[in-house]
């Protein structure tokens, strides 16, 4: 009788060790557009990566330089089938792949950075509101220049892009009705050698201060060696412009990764569409996805003005686009003529026209 | 409108430099029968090398190391150090050279493919090394820029300042090298063997001439020069910093310029400088004319490459002219006869 | 002393001798890239070879590894006809995206039609797209002796320029997109899987097909015979009257369309859109080449090239998944086995003897 008790308790012990498998882990997986060593967009993501790869129980996988389009499938795929649980794809050109892997593993759970489509519940859309540190460097740019002329490194004809060079332009007019803005379209979120060029013909063209929305310090490097100011984006890149550094939109995507990986493994994991700000509510509370990093090189009145810009957009005292907004041929945006005090989120999600005050047309 | 003029030129300079320095180490190469289709990938383990090594010697002198950056306050490597850089891409670039002069001389395996592999592999090569080289990540490291020849002030000088006076030393060392290979091919007697393999490697052997020889020294040679074409794409710019695939397809198009030249130097400076031109119109001309339609927009960026073939063509046209000027046993395995 | 000495007579192991030594070549190597690059090589490399039955699902893997064999294999056989013919299409990058980009017009020029009856329409004009970006450098070499090899070249990166203009322009799809793409095509018009949930579509069975198709050209035909002579003897080819011009045309026209149809199954399998260059071409029109090599130019042999490749290739990503490899140890695996399989083809041709001639036995070969 003891024998078989023995022998029964050994193998339930043992039984209950093969059941539960050895890693009790949640694994989570990052699937990037670029290196890391881009300095810019892919580096901020890991560094969130490494923020949750710091939480108890989780352990972390990157797959770096991935293409968008079909390739990125077989990424996304190879990361579910290798036993991850949450995954992170940091770019707009996941979006198909992302949502096609989604249906066919519905027990992992997808989140797609910058994208709108969510074709199944195990897929979760988030985004920042960059535009807000676009105003604060209107206000800055404003001050600044001396040529009256903005050079703006654009990447893509879409909303973000467009809302970013509007929330830019909108409050620089307010405290410069002099300044334009020359903008020039180099279709690649990251080209090195082509923002570059581009960065040198604005500044041939008599642009003293550079501002970008491509992911690589190209251009605050080419404006640095020209002895002009320029903007910083995606990541601090006061280093690669000692001089010519003003301020830099700083991605932050710490606080929203780890909440994600918690919440998957705490199994609290839910759908939902997140655009953060310089806050997580636009209202004061803590930290959202935008931080603007690195002040310097300007007249500390100047500072000063930016900084409190900056804190009356993170407690919701000023919004980023207020009424009256007038569209580029004279008419007042539609949110302003129907009586609210500033854009709505539908607006701004799907603008694709210039204030009144930008001589250019978007390209079609 | 002359400031433009200026800026276009020199801009120029800083993209037919490599094309120049590829095509002429290309140039001998061809002179000697072979075909080396690999420069586009020897031009970019050749870069990556003399980045590395660059970086590697700017850290090791910082006085400011954070982490794996160097953030001097000079800002700028000396020139002895850029010499070190490019002599480390030269030999890399000589070496990857030797494996397909192996390949094509000693096993006689066909040009064609093995060219296209040696592109395959520097590419493969140089994209898995780069992100992690005994733990450096290379796409990461900042490398300060590398100042010019001549002394800064020099470079304010009107017109001549900023065409001659601010480019950094790899441009000058082109035209040494082209008016050198020159020499080398048609004032000297060595130069005469290796004209005289590419022409007849039968009679050349029959002569005396260690055919296999010499071809491995010209393909080596047309290594090392694109290992440097390959190093200065990366380390000449404003901000020198490695990505996958930097060169861009320059490297066809040096293969494109020798064709185009007929085989004679003059005419690749020519050729290069042509090419380079047009691909520092491109963002000027989009920047100038900033509404320009859409169609004008990419028919500008696609105009490098369609510039060639409509060169080609017309060089081509007069096949006469080609078969006085190409080597007679280019592209010809060499099997002596017993 | 080494000496090569020409064969005479071409045995079975005359040709299976370099591909084992050219295989164990690479396997070696493999292997010791491996240990390099990673901190476990055994069980890493027990992982790359053993992933379709370490994964969730195999049929995934397995669809994987026929789906981007499908796509070399088919082009990779197309351009091999021409390689034998010393006549050098390089640009079948180009022709892949020519033939996504007609195909998508096609379908733009019939208004968008929704029933998969059209789907042959659109695989015919994508054949049609990607002969035509062939003729040029076809028509360059005939008409104006201009090298193939360079202008095909060339004219990867102008597609590739079409391709970005389309889908920023006359085609440009949904303006919140943060690329540059179109409109997807309809539903119905998309190849869909024959085993659910993977990838294995098909677009694989009508390539297995074209490839049959040409398999018999090569073999069967006096078009395919006159190619295979020209590959050993350049001159009796010309005696035998098939002339060096229509050679040329054959060869890019069977290329391109290949090429062209590839670019066609895959806007309509992978993407259902077309996409900028930068995101939608991948190098498959390159590998292609590389696997034609590979498959020392047959049949039979790119298959089998296009299979292993692509195992090593979806093996790697499983194992960058599973362990943090970097999953360059496909690429080098396979431009060893490029140059090992290149390196080793003289040993088919000639046999490898040691010592000082003997006059009295060897007479002239």
């Amino acid at each position: 009788m003891n024998r078989v008790i023995t022998l029964l308790a050994s193998a339930l012990t043992f039984g209950a060790f093969a059941a539960f498998p050895a890693q009790a882990e949640t694994k989570v997986g990052f699937v990037y557009v670029g290196p890391p060593g881009d300095l810019g967009w892919t580096y901020r993501h890991d560094i969130g990566r490494q923020a949750v790869e710091a939480l108890d129980g989780i352990s972390t996988t990157a797959l770096e330089n991935v293409p968008e389009g079909p390739e990125a499938v077989e990424a996304i795929t190879q990361l579910a089938e290798t036993g991850h649980d949450l995954i992170f794809t940091t770019s707009f050109g996941f979006m198909d792949a992302t949502n096609e892997v989604a249906g066919s593993y519905p027990d992992v759970k997808f989140e797609h950075a910058t994208g709108y489509i969510r074709a199944h519940p195990n897929v979760t859309t988030f985004s920042a509101r960059f535009y807000e540190g676009r105003v604060v460097e209107g206000l800055i740019a404003a001050h600044m220049t001396e040529s009256n002329k903005i050079g703006y490194i654009a990447s893509f004809p879409i909303p973000e892009v467009i809302r970013g060079i509007n929330a830019f332009m909108l409050e620089a007019k307010q405290h410069n009705p002099d300044v334009e803005v020359e903008i020039v379209w180099v279709f690649t979120w990251f080209d090195p050698a082509k923002e570059a060029a581009a960065a040198q013909a604005l500044i041939d063209n008599g642009a003293d201060v550079i501002v970008q929305h491509t992911d690589s310090p190209a251009a605050m490097q080419i404006a640095e060696n020209a002895g002009i100011k320029a903007f910083g984006q995606a990541s601090d890149m006061s280093r690669f412009g000692p001089t010519a550094h003003l301020v830099s939109i700083v991605d932050d995507w710490d606080s929203y990764y780890v909440d994600r990986a918690i919440a998957v493994r705490d199994g609290t994991w839910e759908q939902q569409d997140t655009w953060w700000g310089l806050t997580k509510d636009g209202m004061g509370s803590e930290t959202g996805m935008v931080v603007m990093g690195s002040y310097g090189n300007m007249p500390d009145n100047v500072m000063a003005d930016a900084k409190a810009l900056e804190a009356a957009l993170a407690n919701g005292d000023r919004h980023s686009f207020p009424c009256p907004v007038y569209m580029q041929d004279g008419a007042l945006a539609d949110d302003c003529a129907a009586g609210e005090a500033h854009l709505t989120d539908g607006t701004l999600v799907g603008m694709n026209w210039y204030i009144q005050g930008i001589d250019a047309t978007i390209p079609q | 409108m002359s400031d433009l003029v200026i800026q276009i030129l020199a801009a120029s300079m800083l993209l037919a430099t490599p094309l120049l320095l590829a095509a002429i180490g290309e140039l001998v190469v061809e002179k000697s029968g072979v075909i080396n289709l690999g420069v586009e990938g020897m031009m970019l383990i050749g870069g990556l090398a003399g980045f590395i090594a660059l970086y590697q010697l700017q850290t090791s002198t910082c006085t400011m190391l954070i982490g794996d950056v160097c953030f001097t306050a000079e800002n700028s490597v000396n020139q002895f150090q850029y010499i070190g850089s490019l002599v480390v891409a030269a030999l890399v670039g000589a070496m990857a050279a030797a494996l397909f002069g192996f390949l094509t001389q000693y096993f006689r395996a066909n040009h064609i493919a093995a060219g296209l592999g040696l592109t395959v592999l520097g590419a493969g090569l140089s994209n898995s090394l780069g992100g992690n080289f005994f733990g450096v990540d290379y796409t990461a490291a900042i490398v300060a820029s590398v100042p010019p020849l001549f002394p800064e002030n020099w470079s304010e000088v009107p017109v001549l300042g900023p065409l001659l006076f601010s480019q950094n030393l790899l441009v000058p060392f082109s035209f040494l090298m082209l008016v050198a290979v020159w020499f080398f091919l048609n004032r000297t007697r060595a130069g005469l063997v290796v004209r005289a393999v590419g022409e007849n490697h039968h009679s050349a052997y029959a002569l005396g001439y260690p055919v296999i020889l010499v071809r491995m020294m010209t393909i080596m040679f047309g290594g090392a020069m694109a290992g440097l074409a390959g190093a200065f794409i990366v380390i000449a710019q404003i901000a020198p910093k490695w990505t996958e695939g930097i060169t861009v397809g320059k490297g066809w198009l040096a293969l494109a310029l020798i064709l185009f030249a007929t085989w004679r130097p003059g005419r690749v400076l020519l050729g290069a400088y042509l090419f380079g031109i047009v691909l520092a119109l491109e963002p000027r001309l989009k920047a100038i004319f900033s509404n320009m339609s859409l169609e004008i927009s990419y028919f500008l960026t696609a105009l490098p490459y369609i510039v060639p073939v409509v060169v080609l063509v017309l060089i081509s046209r007069n096949p006469v002219m080609i078969r006085r000027n190409a080597p007679a046993s280019l592209g010809q395995s060499f099997e002596p006869r017993s | 002393m080494i000496r090569l000495i020409p064969r005479t007579q071409f045995g079975f192991w005359a040709t299976a001798f370099p591909l084992i030594l050219a295989l164990s070549i690479t396997v070696v190597v493999g292997f010791l890239v491996m240990v390099a690059m990673s901190e476990q090589p055994l069980s890493d490399t027990w992982t790359l070879l053993t992933f379709p039955w370490q994964a969730r699902t195999a049929s995934v893997q397995w669809g994987f590894v026929l789906q981007k064999s499908s796509y070399l294999a088919i082009m990779a056989v197309g351009l091999s006809i021409g390689y034998r013919a010393n006549v050098w299409n390089i640009g079948a990058e180009g022709q892949f995206a020519f033939g996504s980009i007609l195909a998508f017009g096609a379908y733009v020029l019939f208004g968008m039609p929704d029933t998969v009856w059209f789907l042959p329409v659109m695989l015919l004009f994508g054949v049609l797209g990607g002969v035509a970006w062939a003729l040029i450098p076809a028509a360059l070499r005939v008409w104006a002796n201009t090298n193939e090899l360079l202008t095909s070249l060339m004219l990867v990166y102008v597609a590739a320029n079409v391709l970005n203009y389309v889908t920023t322009g006359p085609w440009k799809g949904d303006p919140k997109a943060g690329q540059a793409e179109s409109d997807p095509i309809h539903e119905s018009l998309r190849i869909a899987s024959i085993i659910e949930r993977t990838d294995f579509h098909w677009g694989v069975i009508i390539s297995a097909g074209a490839i049959l198709v040409l398999a018999c050209v090569v073999l069967f035909t006096s078009f395919g015979y006159s190619v295979r002579v020209a590959q050993d003897a350049p001159r009796a080819q010309k005696f035998a009257g098939f002339s060096p011009q229509m050679t040329v045309w054959m060869s890019f026209v069977l290329s391109g369309a290949t090429a062209g149809l590839a670019g066609a199954i895959f806007l309509s399998a992978e993407t259902g859109k077309l996409i900028q260059s930068e995101n939608y071409l991948n190098g498959l029109g390159f590998t292609a080449i590389v696997i034609a090599f590979l498959g020392r130019l047959h049949p039979i042999g790119i298959v089998a090239a296009a299979l292993l490749i692509s195992y090593v290739n979806v093996g790697a990503t499983y194992v960058q998944s599973a362990s943090q490899v970097d999953d360059s140890v496909a690429e080098l695996v396979q431009v060893t086995a490029l140059f090992a399989v290149l390196g080793t083809a003289f040993l088919s041709r000639y046999r490898v003897v040691f010592g000082r001639p003997d006059l009295s036995t060897e007479g002239a070969a």
